[in-house]
């Protein structure tokens, strides 16, 4: 076995949860999580070669696995949504935790939740996706390759629309 | 590749590994076989030529012809071995706003490169030109192979309107995205 597949099967084995997720994300399809996953592990694969290790292992993968799957979808990319259960881990960083519990207590509003995430852009999407793994600001900014402080931005403003529009209906 | 892909699907992580290097080795075959049939008619063309040349009735527009099909056939080696090139080359380990960026500027309909697929045509044409001018239906085989050229123009734009147009918009409205505000 040469140096690039113990490499690759290292990887796989130590990212294979991780990948997993990002691909459940992006597709509530079990089928097409299988596809987006083998995408991934082939791009992976080709891209071993290339990793030089200026960024984390696991930072490497997010990347390959978001930038898959962004391309992975070609013209459905607006179509695409971004799948969270109350099991979702991280999902309080994206929502404040004590409204998430009552969503989460009733089943009906949580849906609302997931048709919030699904109203943001695929971009917006994408960095939520990396919130609810843990990535700090600073890995977000290293895979989408902005600067960390746009992406506080960025992050700010999701977290206030997503803020007004569940606790609007909350009021309600 | 798709039917390795799926054939991935489900194995273990060494029948995996067997698989994409099973996968790497064609796509290299592929390349390779492409680039051994554009060698092989630029050999041909260039005997074909020397064979005119020491031919004791040649004809200097045979001659002029076959140099513009040598080209033709050489732009054409040159443009798709850089081409499957860039694409084999694809890093999707890089930042996701330079993948989308190099993404969008693949997809644009006017690629610099694109110039080379228009010198071919010419020569092309120049070289048929060169080749029937001893016959009576000169300007009806240009008219034809013009013809022939529009309609795989038109065919060409009504493909890159309805496949390849709506991802490069999607490319480009997420790169805009990305970039609002990138100066905070």
């Amino acid at each position: 076995m040469n140096n690039k597949e113990i490499r690759f099967k290292k990887v796989l084995s130590e990212n294979k949860e991780r990948i997993e997720r990002i691909c459940s994300y992006y597709n509530p399809d079990k089928e097409s999580q299988k596809d987006i996953y083998q995408e991934i592990v082939i791009n992976i694969w080709k891209s071993l070669d290339n990793f030089r290790g200026e960024s984390s292992i696991s930072t490497w993968v997010y990347r390959i696995a978001v930038n898959t799957s962004l391309t992975f979808t070609g013209k459905a990319f607006k179509q695409m949504k971004l799948m969270v259960n109350a099991d979702t881990l991280n999902l309080s960083s994206v929502v404040d935790e004590n409204l998430l519990q009552e969503k989460i207590k009733q089943e009906n509003l949580f849906e609302l939740l997931q048709n919030e995430l699904n109203q943001l852009s695929v971009i917006d999407k994408a960095m939520i996706s990396l919130m609810l793994e843990g990535l700090t600001m600073k890995e977000i900014a290293n895979i989408i390759g902005i600067t960390e402080t746009n992406v506080r931005v960025k992050i700010h403003r999701i977290k206030e629309h997503l803020k007004l529009n569940l606790g609007g209906y909350y009021d309600k | 590749m798709i039917n390795n892909k799926k054939k991935a699907h489900g194995q273990d992580i060494d029948e995996m590994i067997h698989t994409l290097k099973k996968a790497d080795a064609e796509n290299a075959k592929l390349a390779k076989n492409m680039q051994y049939l554009y060698f092989s008619l630029t050999i041909f063309y260039v005997f074909y030529m020397f064979f005119l040349f020491f031919r004791n009735n040649y004809a200097i527009n045979y001659l002029i012809g076959g140099g513009f099909f040598l080209i033709t056939f050489t732009i054409f080696m040159l443009f798709f071995k850089k081409s499957s090139a860039e694409n084999s080359q694809i890093n999707y380990a890089m930042p996701v706003l330079s993948l989308l960026k190099a993404a969008a500027k693949r997809y644009k309909i006017l690629h610099p490169k694109i110039v080379w697929i228009f010198l071919g045509i010419l020569f092309t044409a120049l070289g048929i030109y060169f080749l029937s001018v001893d016959y009576k239906f000169v300007t009806e085989i240009q008219f034809l192979y013009w013809g022939l050229v529009v309609l795989s123009l038109i065919i060409g734009l009504i493909v890159y309107y309805v496949k390849y147009k709506p991802i490069h918009d999607n490319l480009v409205q997420m790169i805009k995205e990305i970039e609002e505000g990138k100066n905070h």
